[in-house]
């Protein structure tokens, strides 16, 4: 009985995300993420409890490892074991600091979820207009994939007023290692992310 | 007539040394979907520019920004948004789309009168809502490639059909013929360039700390903003993931 029991509880657990695979699930998700965050930034707390927390939440919400890979793009392919494991380990945190201090230099901006779609390339786009009250409206696009395996949506990339974070960071660790090499990328990301925020 | 030929000249100066450093230089052993075969000369624009805008620009952005009070500054960026509106309106039109040229040419002519002088955007509580054309657009909705990438001195990032555009929006804007005085026209282009520039602070601030490379980085969002700007969409690039498996 018991034993029957701890299998229903688990099947609901695991069909819970799976069911929420569609347009307004993932709406859903965008309004959660971003409130979740301006919790976070809203709070009188100290910044580094508000970094952790922030960072907590970027591990939870965003695909890292996907952003990772593709940002390499095509460099990924011919790295060596060693330098992929090296690079992911140095990419995670680049990103996270990066993230989070664009997070935490909110100023009183609100948002509001508009449209969602599925593309092409079976991603969920999700729009965002950012309120500011000082200034222009900014157009925001979320795209995600739905990872049912992993507890539901994965953020992978965001995109500013058509600037996807993603194919920017692609152009240029491109750069980086046409000209340089994946270690000397490596090596820079280490070092940005050790440089004092 | 006198100031007209003056600004001629100083475009078509600034036309020739354009087209100097478009001809007289070797491609650079760059990435070709980069589309930067000057990159050599480019970073040493960009250099230069980096060099200006940390002593004169971002100073003077960031000074305006600390004087003007928000409800202020909203409305000198307003105005300067509506000295805009008579040229957005022309590009709508030559792009063939008379919908929204007739939605610039109420903006410009609802928040001129009832707005004062621009300085209040009553078109968009309207859902009358702005958006920026410029001659580089419509030469891309005409058919007209990008052309190599291109940083001009001062100006920054833009590439050989949005730099045309540039020269040629001089001649083509209203507003311009309206002041017909050289150096008025230069004061307003240079205050709409400060305005623009505080715009611009965090999204600098933030490549200048997080990227490692901040000219290929402008040079990406550039591309980017430009094409989300011609296409009238805020999507950006589909990511495809076929480069990544394994």
């Amino acid at each position: 009985m018991k034993r029957l029991f701890a299998v229903a509880a688990l099947c609901m657990a695991l069909a819970t995300p799976a069911m929420a695979g569609d347009i307004a699930g993932a709406k859903a998700f965008v309004n959660k993420v971003a409130t979740d965050v301006l919790n976070i930034v809203k709070q009188p707390t100290s910044k580094e409890l508000q970094q952790a927390e922030l960072m907590g939440l970027i591990d939870a919400r965003v695909d890292i490892d996907f952003v990772a890979k593709f940002a390499l793009g095509k460099h990924w392919r011919t790295a060596t074991e060693a330098q992929r494991a090296d690079y992911l380990n140095a990419y995670r945190p680049f990103l996270k600091k990066n993230y989070v201090s664009r997070l935490t230099r909110y100023s009183g901006q609100t948002f509001k979820v508009g449209a969602g779609r599925v593309d092409s390339d079976g991603s969920y786009v999700v729009n965002m207009d950012i309120v500011d009250p000082q200034g222009a409206n900014v157009v925001m696009v979320y795209r995600m994939v739905d990872a049912p395996k992993n507890g539901g949506y994965r953020i992978s990339d965001i995109v500013v007023e058509g600037v996807s974070l993603l194919a920017t960071q692609r152009s240029e660790f491109n750069s980086i290692v046409t000209s340089k090499g994946l270690d000397h990328l490596i090596a820079a990301l280490k070092k940005q992310t050790a440089r004092k925020a | 007539m006198k100031n007209k030929n003056d600004v001629r000249r100083f475009n078509l100066a600034l036309a020739s040394v354009m087209m100097m450093a478009l001809v007289g230089c070797a491609p650079a052993n760059s990435d070709p979907a980069e589309n930067d075969p000057m990159e050599s000369i480019n970073r040493g624009v960009f250099e230069f520019n980096q060099v200006v805008d940390n002593f004169v620009i971002e100073p003077v952005a960031k000074g305006y920004r600390y004087i003007t009070p928000d409800p202020l500054r909203s409305r000198i960026g307003n105005v300067s948004d509506n000295l805009q509106e008579p040229l957005n309106m022309i590009h709508a039109f030559l792009q063939g789309d008379f919908d929204q040229g007739m939605v610039s040419f109420w903006r410009f002519a609802l928040n001129s009168t009832i707005g004062i002088a621009g300085m209040n955007d009553v078109a968009a509580s309207a859902g009358l809502e702005r958006r920026s054309e410029d001659l580089g657009q419509t030469l891309a909705v005409w058919g007209v490639g990008e052309g190599p990438y291109v940083v001009l001195p001062l100006l920054g990032p833009s590439n050989l059909r949005d730099t045309t555009g540039t020269v040629g929006d001089w001649f083509i804007d209203p507003v311009n013929y309206a002041i017909d005085d050289t150096s008025t026209e230069i004061w307003v282009a240079g205050g709409q360039g400060i305005v623009k520039r505080e715009r611009l602070i965090d999204v600098l601030d933030d490549v200048e700390e997080s990227s490692l490379d901040p000219y290929v980085t402008l040079r990406s969002m550039y591309r980017q903003h430009r094409a989300a700007q011609v296409g009238n969409t805020g999507d950006g690039p589909l990511p495809s993931s076929g480069d990544v498996t394994e």
